[in-house]
């Protein structure tokens, strides 16, 4: 089933002197169960697509679907019962302390929620629940945010930069979190981050949205699969390694150099290239006496996005 | 309902500044009634009537400085757009800004909650923090004209000073929901700004309307302070067109809050 089911999604800001197109018609579902992770550069239109789906925002045209209905987020609202949400810049009352932030926003939404759950979570993220929000640090009022969104019941959680401000303990404390959350309520997740190394071990799909058009989505294995393909060569010498610089350089344009040392290079190369480079390498006279040792994988999850984000900013391609 | 919960809560948040300007308006009224002196000001008065034509306009329409009515009149609710309108409008002009600049309009709406039910709930929350303000000016003059020495002889009507002060309470209101208005779809500096604007702007048009060109002196029409005179009740001791200006007053804060509701749920919430 598709929990959350977007079609045509269009959303434009109008300023006096231009129309920005901050969402251009963009489609996406995200599956029952799913951990499904949106990304971006910033301004994209991430946050966007999110606040468009919870009603923030007026003007939007295409469908949104939640839960297999069809909703008017400018009119409908009890579809948010069912999503719990952290913003992507997280506002709170700052006179209050986490417990009294937990509930005055259980009055206001008119939820239940399990007290000792949150203390526990609250334990786990380290985060002292007595001390006012104005006395807290950016990651520990994070951590007041993810706790008031995994209180009550929900279907859906809509993460925005979730781990914003935390160290890498707390985020990876925080992922787990989440996993059992999901696992107990069986919720669908889902999250934009810049976090992508987390975003690649968390997510099962994600969807790459670049200049408000989503331009890549599918589930991560694929993704890596079809991605780019890191070569990792040690060299005997620094001569050798110059040579095969100067055909590299020759033979295979869109190369990315990532890394260049004395007698090592990794550099990352378009899948159906990968068998050219290969037969090359053990055609040609240098591979054997020159070639020490090499090593072939998919490219990370942060490669395959800074592909895409490489197009934006053209001066930083090689 | 979940409007009555944001008022509720909203109260709660601002009960404290609320309480310390209901004891500050209850002092004041203390202090004016221990200054009352019917002879004292006998002199005064013959004093003030040398003082130009705008000055007396400013202290209201009808000035008798001899009576507990007309000096209560003059000292206090003529000025109450002072002691008791600023604040509000203040506050008022900041209000819905506030949680847009401060982000927790997000965690807010993004939960089965009706823009109306957020705009009219935190509304709400001024309307009654301006009727505890009042209700505790009320209180505290009732008891004092009970129990002043310096009260004992003069004649005072309970019921003229209780609809003098609902009018206060509609008035203040009634600058308060301008500057609500301006806070759904501006920022703090500006809506604060221009409800300041408008209300020395009423007050302007409202009280020296007389020394404009007489064919132009129908825009007093347009000023909330031309609707609202208490003298005409403490002073005067009449009500005519008392519930026009009543209803006015209420007529125009009801259109300004559906205006407020329809354009705050036509807008976006920025990031």
């Amino acid at each position: 089933m598709e929990v959350i089911q977007v079609k045509n999604l269009v959303k434009y800001y109008k300023t006096k002197k231009k129309v920005v197109k901050a969402v251009d018609d963009i489609s996406f579902n995200i599956l029952e169960g799913e951990r499904f992770g949106f990304l971006g550069p910033n301004g994209s239109g991430k946050t966007t697509t999110i606040r468009s789906i919870l009603g923030l925002l007026r003007g939007v045209k295409g469908e949104i679907s939640i839960l297999g209905e069809k909703i008017n987020p400018n009119k409908d609202t009890v579809y948010r019962n069912h999503i719990g949400y952290i913003p992507g810049e997280l506002g709170l009352e700052s006179e209050l302390n986490a417990i009294q932030m937990c509930k005055y926003l259980s009055k206001l939404y008119d939820i239940s929620f399990n007290w000792d759950e949150i203390k526990n979570i609250a334990e786990r993220l380290k985060l002292d629940v007595s001390r006012p929000i104005q006395e807290l640090s950016k990651g520990n009022r994070q951590k007041v945010g993810i706790l008031t969104s995994l209180m009550g019941d929900f279907d859906i959680l809509i993460l925005d930069e979730p781990t914003s401000g935390l160290d890498p303990l707390i985020q990876s404390e925080f992922f787990e979190i989440i996993k059992e959350r999901q696992e107990k309520a069986s919720c669908t997740v889902f999250i934009c981050s810049h976090l992508l190394s987390e975003v690649e071990k968390f997510c099962n799909r994600v969807a790459i949205i670049r200049n408000g058009k989503i331009v890549e989505i599918s589930k991560i294995s694929e993704l890596k699969q079809k991605g780019l393909k890191s070569f990792q060569l040690e060299f005997t010498s620094n001569a050798g390694l110059m040579e095969f610089v100067q055909y590299l350089e020759s033979q295979f344009l869109n190369a990315t150099v990532k890394s260049q040392s004395v007698n090592r290079i990794e550099f990352l190369i378009p899948p159906e290239k990968k068998r050219n480079l290969l037969h090359d390498i053990s055609e040609m006279q240098w591979a054997g006496e020159y070639i020490k040792d090499f090593n072939i994988n998919n490219s990370s999850l942060e490669d395959i996005f800074m592909k895409y984000y490489e197009i934006d900013n053209p001066e930083e391609e090689r | 309902m979940k409007l009555f919960t944001i008022t509720k809560i909203e109260i709660k948040k601002s009960f404290k500044p609320v309480l310390l300007l209901s004891l500050l308006m209850c002092l004041f009224v203390l202090m004016i009634v221990s200054i009352f002196d019917p002879e004292l000001f006998e002199g005064i008065e013959e004093m003030m009537d040398l003082f130009p034509e705008a000055i007396k306009d400013m202290l209201g329409s009808a000035l008798d400085l001899t009576t507990i009515g007309g000096f209560y009149t003059i000292e206090f609710l003529s000025m109450i757009w002072i002691w008791v309108g600023i604040y509000f409008i203040l506050k008022a002009g900041q209000d819905i800004p506030a949680t847009i600049d401060n982000k927790t309009i997000d965690l807010v709406l993004s939960k089965p909650l009706k823009r109306w039910e957020f705009v009219l709930g935190r509304y709400m929350r001024f309307v009654f923090s301006i009727l505890l303000v009042i209700l505790f000016i009320g209180i505290t003059t009732f008891i004092l004209f009970e129990i002043a020495p310096n009260l004992q002889d003069q004649e005072i009507d309970f019921s003229e000073f209780f609809w003098a002060l609902t009018w206060a309470f509609i008035f203040v209101v009634s600058l308060t929901t301008t500057a609500f208005f301006f806070s759904v779809f501006l920022n703090r500096k500006k809506a604060t700004g221009l409800a300041f604007g408008m209300m020395v702007l009423f007050f302007i048009v409202g009280t020296f309307y007389s020394y404009f060109e007489e064919d132009v002196q129908e825009i007093k029409r347009i000023s909330l302070f031309f609707y609202y005179d208490p003298a005409r009740i403490l002073v005067s001791h009449s009500y005519e067109n008392v519930l026009r200006d009543f209803l006015i007053l209420s007529g125009y804060s009801v259109v300004m809050v559906i205006a407020s509701i329809v354009i705050f749920n036509k807008r976006d919430i920025p990031v």
